[in-house]
């Protein structure tokens, strides 16, 4: 057989993964022929493959049985059947074999494996990794057990008696043993008694008698021949006082640095099948002193016989009964001899040959982790328990001797390590790239195609900017350049600022103001120089006509849309019309305004218009509210349970109307005074176009132009704008004009003819100053 | 149905709205002037709103004395001062004291808010001349000319001389043509833009009552 290297699979071997076999089987040797073929992964599973035994399981920890419990332990085992009482009286001191008492209930291979005589030297492994030759010499007082005992353990003795050699131990155990038994004594173990004294324990297995061919099956063949070489080798003479050292295995006796024996304390890899549960730890232990506690005598087996027995296979293994079948881990143990008949495997133990599972699995388990996990050609620390390990070279920390369970990871873990991969490396920006298809050249349509910005890694040029995005036209870099020195001038203060104090303002600035108020003052303060008439244009007679052309006894809703920041432009206008409104006779004027300043726009406007003469009658409806839903609801009407805005006036009286809609009242003309274009659209869309009812729009000259589509659509009758249409509307109109509107109108003409030559000189200036700015800079 | 029950409710209420200029009934122009009533009620509030919003920012101004503060202060004390001046004389007649002759409250309108909003008004002129005049410097270019050229027109044709009857036809054409396409065009973008947004709205698409 072929053993691997030393090292080599030692962290699947594990003293729980050992398989039950003859006792004085080297696990070692078993383990590394059971595991050498496997795969690391499977080692853990390959462990239930050894068959299990749950009734000749001993739940309890070996080492908490007491010495004072041993014997009656020993002899409470009358809860066994009848089959393992014969056994167990068949496991008599040295002579009697075990084949003796239960050869004929057990099985072929069993009963094969059970007479393979113990070894009583060790032979020289050399397969054994190094530091477990160097534990190979042969111990000098083999009956020194407390020699032997690890510190751990001999606390644990403490005021128990000395110990005593392994020699006295198996001459002193037996002894009490039928005392304690005394008349409880169940009929099996009577009966045990009857075939012979209690057999020992402690004592060496009983040589094996040889089998016969016929009844051995072929794996058990080659073990007896391998067996005869191993007793042919030189070897220490086998001595009844070394019995318990002789009951440790191989490996762990070569443990010893100290070339001492295997402390009998440790228990034998396979208990006697005789033996109760625990019976076999419990001599070793007994010879220590401890106190072994009492531990659950575990269910009586049936009474059915060893080979009907079929233990279940765990899943993943098989268990081959013999012959060609038998798998490697059982081919293993023909190199190490056998002492006694083969122990049944203990319940979950799993082949727990020391029977240390159940202690070291209430100790705390030290989680496998990276730094823990050993290298290759090491023992890995779960095969040995702590005092054991302590005894391998170079361990330093031990660790538990029970399976770790393998733990899912955590999240976080799970997370990082995915993070790891390859894939995860590459960024999603990345992943684009790579799944970008090619939309030009020769390789369009193709995926993943090398961009040449990702080659050009460089201080500018990342990676992961684009060539396009990067490229800059000389239109663009000019206007960079623009915009910079743009910021360049707002952020450095202009030296025209900083002339002095009382120049806070660039003298070219004061210079256009003071011209600018010149003109605008010159004709306010002479106040004689008086413009000619404008002309009329078209739009203005428009409006005329549609005012002067009104019926008697007429509604006319002016809608009064500005507020005092542009009271100076359309204020005149909406005189001019409200005079000319004023001059048509039993007409209802009607104003209102959407704007929160608009009925003070309108009050204002109506004290200063000249509204007596046709004895017109006015009613300011106020503020509308809603802007153009207002403007529809006006227009449509308000629900049944609402006031109608046509129902009280400005001043909360009742206007005394009827009509609670525009569509009722029928006004005959809608003027708009409207200092936006939003205020026309408004109103012509809401009101003018539901109500069927012509608009006049008076704007001021900047909403001019955006009234001007709806008149040509026809929307709006007129469209008057600014103080020039309102002196051309009087003019028209031949009401003459006011010195504040002349005021005004001279003011805005001259004021605008400043502007045009201020603006002409500037540009011509500012012209020059900016190309005698270009040539320098070229 | 953090956002289902506010896009049904302006969904519905546009259909309403919508299907009114379609179909003519009373029960369904009562709801829809309903709808509109609402609108105007909350349109009224807007202004109150806008009240006590302009004093919040400007008291937390004048909290922070951020830079400006004093004018914010300013600001307060006037609009308490016009509430409370309002208040006080509507309450004594009976009606908004703005529209009588001798209120304090049209006094104050008149002669401040009327006289500082014109005044403000009218710098826009000394701007815009400014503008025209450093335009030249900063962009120099033809349109720049032409635009110019565009003002210059418009403010001399302007002025009531009859000499200057070439120019006021040609400023006449401007505003009638040029202007006024340019207008028709931003009106009709309005148009577009306001039948989009009410496409929208009524589809879902676009919550703007949404946070």
């Amino acid at each position: 057989m072929t053993t691997p290297p030393d090292g080599e699979n030692y962290e699947e071997r594990k003293p729980a993964d050992q398989p039950t076999g003859p006792e004085p089987l080297d696990p070692l040797d078993a383990l590394r022929a059971q595991f050498s073929d496997e795969a690391p992964e499977e080692g853990r599973e390959r462990k239930s493959s050894v068959p299990p035994t749950a009734p000749l399981q001993d739940p309890e920890p070996d080492f908490t049985i007491g010495p004072e419990d041993e014997a009656r332990k020993s002899g409470a085992s009358g809860d066994l059947p009848d089959w393992l009482a014969e056994t167990m009286g068949a496991s008599q001191p040295a002579g009697a074999g075990p084949e003796e008492a239960g050869r004929g209930d057990l099985p072929d291979w069993l009963a094969g494996a059970q007479p393979v005589p113990a070894s009583p030297e060790q032979p020289a492994s050399s397969d054994r990794p190094d530091w477990l030759r160097a534990a190979d010499a042969p111990p000098e007082q083999p009956g020194d057990v407390s020699d032997d005992v690890p510190d751990w353990l001999r606390g644990v003795m403490g005021p128990s008696p000395p110990p005593a050699g392994p020699e006295k131990a198996a001459s002193q155990e037996p002894t009490p043993e039928p005392e304690r038994a005394g008349e409880d004594l169940p009929d099996w173990f009577r009966e045990v008694q009857e075939s012979g004294p209690p057999a020992d324990t402690t004592a060496p297995a009983p040589p094996p008698e040889p089998v016969s061919d016929a009844d051995t099956p072929d794996w058990l063949k080659d073990i007896q021949e391998v067996k005869a070489e191993e007793e042919a080798a030189p070897s220490a003479p086998a001595q009844p006082g070394a019995a318990p050292a002789e009951e440790v295995p191989d490996w762990l006796q070569d443990m010893f640095p100290t070339g001492e024996p295997a402390p009998p304390e440790t228990p034998p890899p396979t208990p006697e099948p005789a033996a109760p549960p625990g019976q076999e730890d419990a001599d070793w232990v007994s010879a220590l002193g401890l106190d072994v506690p009492e531990t659950p005598q575990p269910p009586p087996i049936p009474e059915a016989p060893l080979p009907e027995i079929t233990p279940p296979e765990p899943a993943g293994a098989s268990f081959p009964t013999g012959g060609e079948e038998l798998p490697d881990w059982m081919q293993a143990m023909e190199t190490a001899p056998t002492e006694g008949p083969p122990a049944a495997p203990q319940e979950g133990g799993e082949g727990d040959l020391l029977g240390l599972d159940e202690i070291f699995a209430t100790q705390p388990v030290k989680p496998r982790t990276e730094e823990s996990k050993p290298e290759e050609g090491e023992i890995e620390a779960g095969e040995l328990p702590d005092w054991l390990r302590g005894l391998q070279p170079g361990a330093e920390e031990p660790a538990p001797m029970v399976d770790i369970p393998v733990e899912e990871p955590s999240p976080e873990l799970r997370e990082q390590i995915e993070d790891l991969r390859f894939e995860s490396i590459l960024s999603e920006e990345a992943k684009a790239e790579e799944e970008r298809k090619e939309t030009v050249g020769a390789l369009r349509d193709v995926t993943g195609v090398i961009q040449p910005e990702l080659i050009f890694e460089g201080e500018s040029l990342s990676a992961d900017e684009r060539v396009d995005r990067i490229i800059v036209t000389d239109e663009q870099a000019a206007r960079i350049a623009m915009i910079k020195e743009l910021l360049a001038k707002e952020a450095s203060t202009s030296p025209e600022a900083v002339e002095g104090p009382a120049l806070a303002l660039p003298l070219g600035r004061w210079l256009t103001a003071v011209v600018l108020l010149v003109a605008i003052a010159l004709p306010v303060v002479l106040g004689e120089l008086i413009l000619p008439d404008p002309p009329a244009p078209p739009e203005l007679v428009a409006a005329y006509q549609q005012i002067d052309t009104l019926p008697p006894a007429s509604v006319v809703l002016v809608a009064f849309e500005y507020e005092p920041d542009t009271a100076g432009e359309l204020q005149p206008l909406a005189l001019a019309l409200l005079d000319h409104l004023g001059q048509r006779e039993e007409l209802s004027l009607y104003t209102i305004s959407t704007r929160p300043t608009g009925p003070a726009m309108a009050e204002r406007a109506l004290s200063e218009a000249d509204l007596a003469a046709g004895g017109i009658q006015v009613t300011n409806l106020g503020y509308l509210a809603g802007g153009a839903n207002g403007i529809r609801e006006l227009a449509i009407g308000s629900p049944p349970f609402s006031a109608s805005p046509l129902a009280f006036d400005y001043t909360g009286n009742a206007t005394q109307l009827t009509s609670t809609r525009l569509a009722d009242l029928r006004p005959d003309l809608i003027i708009v005074l409207a200092a936006s274009s939003t205020d026309v659209r408004d109103w012509v869309e809401q009101a003018g176009r539901t109500t069927e009812t012509p608009v006049l729009a008076a704007t001021s000259a900047g909403a001019a132009p955006l009234a001007y589509p709806y008149r040509q659509s026809g929307q709006l009758v007129a469209v008057l704008s600014g103080i020039n249409d309102a002196v051309a509307y009087r003019a028209l109109s031949g009401f003459g004009f006011t010195a504040a509107l002349l005021s005004i109108w001279n003011a805005q003409a001259f004021g605008g003819g400043a502007a045009a030559v201020l603006i002409v000189l500037g540009g011509i200036v500012y012209g020059f100053k900016a190309r005698r700015e270009r040539q320098e800079q070229d | 149905m953090k956002y289902i029950i506010p896009a049904a409710i302006a969904i519905g209420v546009g259909l309403v709205t919508l299907v009114t200029y379609f179909f003519e009934g009373a029960d369904i122009l009562n709801l829809r002037l309903v709808l509109t009533n609402w609108a105007v009620i909350l349109g009224g509030l807007a202004v109150l709103v806008g009240v006590l919003n302009l004093l919040l920012v400007h008291a937390r101004r004048v909290q922070s004395q951020a830079r400006g503060w004093v004018y914010s202060l300013v600001t307060i004390a006037a609009a308490l001062f016009m509430i409370l001046v309002g208040s006080g004389e509507g309450l004594r007649s009976g009606i908004s004291p703005l529209y009588e002759e001798t209120s304090v409250t049209r006094v104050l309108f008149s002669g401040v808010v009327v006289a500082s909003q014109a005044a403000l008004a009218s710098l826009v002129m000394f701007f815009l001349v400014l503008a025209a005049m450093r335009m030249m410097r900063s962009r120099p270019n033809l349109w720049s000319v032409g635009f110019l050229a565009a003002v210059l027109i418009t403010l001399i044709g302007w002025m009531p001389f009859g000499f200057m009857s070439t120019v006021n036809r040609i400023r006449d054409w401007l505003i009638s043509v040029p202007a006024s396409a340019g207008a028709r065009g931003i009106i009709l973008g309005v148009a577009l833009g306001t039948l989009t947004v009410g496409i929208r709205v009524l589809t879902g698409v676009e919550r703007p009552y949404k946070d």
